[in-house]
């Protein structure tokens, strides 16, 4: 009520000036305030405020309070599917935007759209968690005789030879991951994924687009157009293996951290077509989180991507420009999967997250490791960076390597310290939070995990039987 | 003079068709050359003779792009005697009586008795729940949309079916296999042996040979999955019984040859290759995981696994005891191969690699086929409202403690778990 009590009285002071229509001076006239002051009931219906309840800083009347009708729209649908469908329903064309980036300096670019911040180094949950070192030594000739085995002693065709990397780590995590087991119990129930699509889709700010256009109107030609300032962004990425887990993991930061909020975001000046993107067709936006609904093990714990395209972009650039897309795979790859997992559980890019999500991404070629951890605080593209000054956070590390070379069947030079926090990732260990996962759809949506039954152990009965 | 209307209703069609019939052939008569021309002379070309056009020369000689295709002498593997080359696409029609011809081999109905005993004696923990999800995963909560074959019900063949997408057969069982094997190596608290005795290699290529009756045939595959162990298997079967083996008679399949659906070819390689280029600590075969992407019954496919162990066992046996033909100690492989819903295991044991004639010791084969994990009812739409869904049912988790028994048959711990299990079964 604030907002509007304030915008009635800067039109009262300023009813006088010539520039006010008579329209808007008998709508805010003394008289209507006066009789809104007492406790009178009114034979009018009430003044519509001027602004939406909610921070709606810098956007115009009609946009906020078409936004908001279109937030009280959705939260009345009440399954994910159903919201997924209306958000779908329109065909429209969207920007392409590439985890495999081949577009040279797009970093900014990248953490501009996901609105995301990068900070080197690991959070502080992992200097804590320690690798006991009976599990490392467990572990190291199981890693060692996977390497060996892919490089020297397996016989493999010449076609395979180009998957090799990514057999590598397909291979390396089928046999870590039952010997991790009794150290981290949660991977046990876990469903894992080898070469699934991740898909996602989001609107965001700040760009402008043709809303409709008419040519046989009969305006002023500058009138026949409709501009609208949001475009949408479509990723979709083939991730090696993933890991998923019936709970989520820990947050890193409360969600009021200082490193959340940002309201001095960058602003780009160029069209993302300069970004590498590219427009799809006229089609449906497409959104997977790696399993379909009903799935128990909705949360992320750890995906792993191949960086094979890498080697070639290294030749062409050099390392510099490398490092850059490195970077900005492992942002993309993270966000892309925390979105459609947000997605599932009922958020959207109108209903915005009400508690912040992660998870860990691990970029290798079977050698060089670098890690990822990620930290979804808002996915509400929509407002400008004013209104929403929240922001993602995602960690880095460099490029370390897992070992030096191979050699008369041995390995050489193998890095503990790269094994130490592959291990680290691996034995995250998520918890149930005590709070509602799906805040935004109704209570019977939220109790997936009781399910145990999926098939019936009788044989199947249709009594009904019609011609 | 006028012309009457008659005269000019002469039908011009017919008149002109006519002259055309009589006066319209028009002979090609040779060139008159006049005589002068000959005395002159000068080279005389005809101009209705069409030279035949010189033939194309690429610019640059040698250029890879307008290389025509090597003829098969000149392919590098090319023999000059063909050979019987088993492949993964290669069906014997037979089944499983065929294979056995071709392999010397006795067969049996169901598990052998090492192993039957231990069936349903273990269990992974939250089993039942588990393999439900991966089944659930395989069959409906993987995303991939690719467009399916057409479907055709022999309930009512003219049916046109719509264009279906979901998740392949082939990703299908792929994904079941892989959670099954991991549902297995779970135990690993139990039985630690699973873990530090057994390998998992994914992609194993196969390439062996061996002589039937002097005939060469050849084995070239690739399993999903295989399991190497760090000691031999346990024989299935004690000496007596092979020493009996003698005395039994083979099926016989005359007068047709048991090589007839084997395709010959002439480019082939004779190799040894179990999987490995170089040695490797786990190097006996234990068990291979083949998947059944194909619409064969379940008798075809036993006859694929078979074949496989054989292969595998042959391999084995050359590399172990070179060329002896009577094996001191029989070699023992098992295949499990895998449909989206059912799970057959084969069990093999190579006593002798003498395949000259059809006499003397013989090898041994163990069939269980058709162990239903769970059926699947596809939609039937012209049968009514309740028939348009799929339905999944009948589920029983036998199979699954089938492939537990056999993965876990070798392992030493196995004794010691069974005696602790029956004395505390006898004290309650």
């Amino acid at each position: 009520m604030a907002a509007s009590l304030i915008g009635r009285h800067f039109f009262i002071q300023s009813r006088n000036r010539r520039t006010l229509t008579l329209k808007s001076r008998l709508k805010y006239s003394s008289a209507v305030q006066a009789v809104s002051n007492e406790d009178v009931e009114s034979l009018y219906p009430p003044v519509k405020p001027r602004f939406p309840p909610g921070n709606w800083t810098s956007m115009t009347e009609e946009e906020a309070w078409t936004r908001y009708e279109a937030m009280q729209e959705m939260t009345a649908v009440p399954t994910v599917k159903e919201r997924l469908e209306k958000l779908t329903k329109k065909q429209m064309r969207a920007y392409r935007f590439p985890v495999n980036n081949k577009s040279v300096r797009v970093l900014e670019f990248q953490k501009n759209v996901t609105k995301s911040h990068l900070i080197k180094g690991l959070p502080t949950v992992y200097d804590s968690l320690q690798v006991d070192s009976l599990i490392l030594e467990k572990i190291k000739p199981y890693i060692i005789e996977v390497l060996l085995l892919e490089k020297e002693r397996l016989f493999r065709s010449r076609f395979r030879d180009i998957h090799r990397d990514s057999l590598i780590l397909r291979n390396l995590i089928q046999t870590l991951l039952p010997l991790l087991y009794e150290h981290n119990t949660a991977l046990r129930t876990s469903q894992v994924d080898e070469e699934v699509d991740i898909k996602g889709f989001w609107d965001r700010s700040g760009f402008k687009r043709v809303m409709w256009y008419d040519p046989e109107m009969e305006r002023p030609k500058e009138f026949r157009i409709k501009y609208a300032n949001d475009v949408r962004f479509q990723t979709a990425h083939v991730c090696d293996v993933s890991i998923r887990t019936e709970n989520p993991l820990k947050e890193f930061l409360p969600i009021d951290d200082e490193l959340c909020i940002n309201e001095e975001f960058p602003v780009l000046e160029y069209h993302p077509k300069v970004f590498g993107t590219s427009k799809t067709d006229r089609e449906k936006s497409q959104l997977t989180p790696g399993y379909n609904l009903g799935d128990p093990c909705e949360f992320g714990l750890v995906s792993f991507h191949n960086t094979v395209w890498l080697d070639y972009q290294r030749r062409k650039y050099g390392d510099a420009v490398t490092e850059e897309m490195r970077q900005g795979m492992g942002l993309t790859a993270s966000f892309t999967w925390l979105l459609a997992q947000a997605y599932s559980q009922g958020f959207n890019s109108l209903l915005d997250v009400t508690y912040p999500m992660t998870t860990q991404t691990v970029l290798s070629d079977g050698q060089k490791m670098s890690f990822f951890a990620y930290q979804l605080n808002t996915i509400d593209m929509l407002k400008n960076n004013m209104a929403n000054p929240r922001q993602n956070i995602c960690w880095y590390t460099d490029e370390t390597q897992l070992y030096e070379k191979i050699e008369d069947g041995k390995v050489i030079g193998f890095n503990d310290e790269t094994c130490e926090t592959l291990l680290k990732f691996l034995l995250m260990k998520p918890e149930r939070r005590n709070i509602n996962m799906k805040p935004t759809l109704p209570a019977e949506s939220s109790d997936i995990l009781s399910e145990t039954e999926f098939i019936s152990r009788n044989p199947l009965d249709l009594s009904t039987e019609t011609n | 003079m006028k012309f009457t209307s008659t005269l000019l209703k002469h039908n011009k069609r017919l008149m002109l068709k006519n002259v055309w019939k009589h006066k319209g052939s028009f002979p090609d008569r040779p060139p008159m050359i006049p005589q002068a021309v000959l005395d002159s002379g000068l080279e005389i070309v005809d101009p209705n003779v069409e030279e035949p056009p010189e033939p194309w020369v690429p610019p640059v000689p040698d250029d890879p792009q307008f290389k025509s295709r090597p003829s098969i002498t000149e392919l590098p593997n090319y023999n000059e005697e063909p050979a019987y080359v088993y492949t993964r696409g290669s069906r014997i029609m037979e089944g499983s009586k065929q294979a056995c011809i071709l392999t010397k081999s006795i067969s049996f109905n169901g598990f052998p008795d090492t192993i039957k005993p231990l069936i349903g004696r273990f269990q992974a923990q939250d089993q039942d729940k588990l393999i439900q999800r991966y089944i659930m995963q395989s069959q409906k909560w993987d995303p991939s949309k690719e467009p399916l074959p057409k479907r055709i019900d022999t309930a009512n063949v003219g049916y046109k079916f719509t264009r279906e997408y979901g998740i392949p057969k082939k990703r299908s069982i792929g994904i079941l296999m892989r959670n099954l094997i991991r549902l297995c190596q779970s135990t690993g608290d139990q039985f630690p042996s699973i873990l530090s005795d057994l390998r998992l290699i994914p992609d194993a290529y196969l390439g062996s040979h061996y002589y039937y009756q002097g005939k060469l045939v050849i084995f070239e595959a690739n399993a999903k999955y295989l399991l190497m162990s760090n000691q031999p298997m346990k024989a299935f079967e004690g000496e007596d019984k092979i020493d009996e083996s003698v005395n039994q008679k083979l099926l016989n399949m005359y007068p047709l040859s048991p090589l007839i659906n084997i395709p010959k070819r002439n480019c082939y390689r004779i190799q040894n290759i179990a999987g490995f280029q170089k040695e490797f600590s786990h190097s006996h075969p234990h068990t291979i995981f083949l998947i059944n992407n194909n619409f064969w019954r379940d008798d075809s496919n036993q006859a694929m696994g078979l074949f496989n162990c054989f292969g595998y066992a042959v391999t084995q046996a050359r590399k172990l005891y070179g060329n002896e033909q009577n094996l001191s100690k029989p070699i023992c492989v098992q295949c499990v191969n895998m449909n989206q819903t059912t799970i057959n295991f084969t069990f093999f044991q190579l006593n002798t690699t003498d395949f000259s004639s059809q006499h003397g010791v013989k090898n041994f084969v163990w069939f269980d086929s058709g162990n239903h994990l769970f059926q699947k009812q596809l939609p039937q739409p012209w049968r009514g409202e309740e028939y348009k869904k799929t339905y999944y049912h009948s589920y029983n988790p036998l199979a699954f403690e089938k492939l537990l028994a056999a993965v876990l048959g070798n392992a030493p711990e196995v004794q010691e778990y069974l005696d602790n299990s029956e004395e505390i079964a006898a004290l309650s």
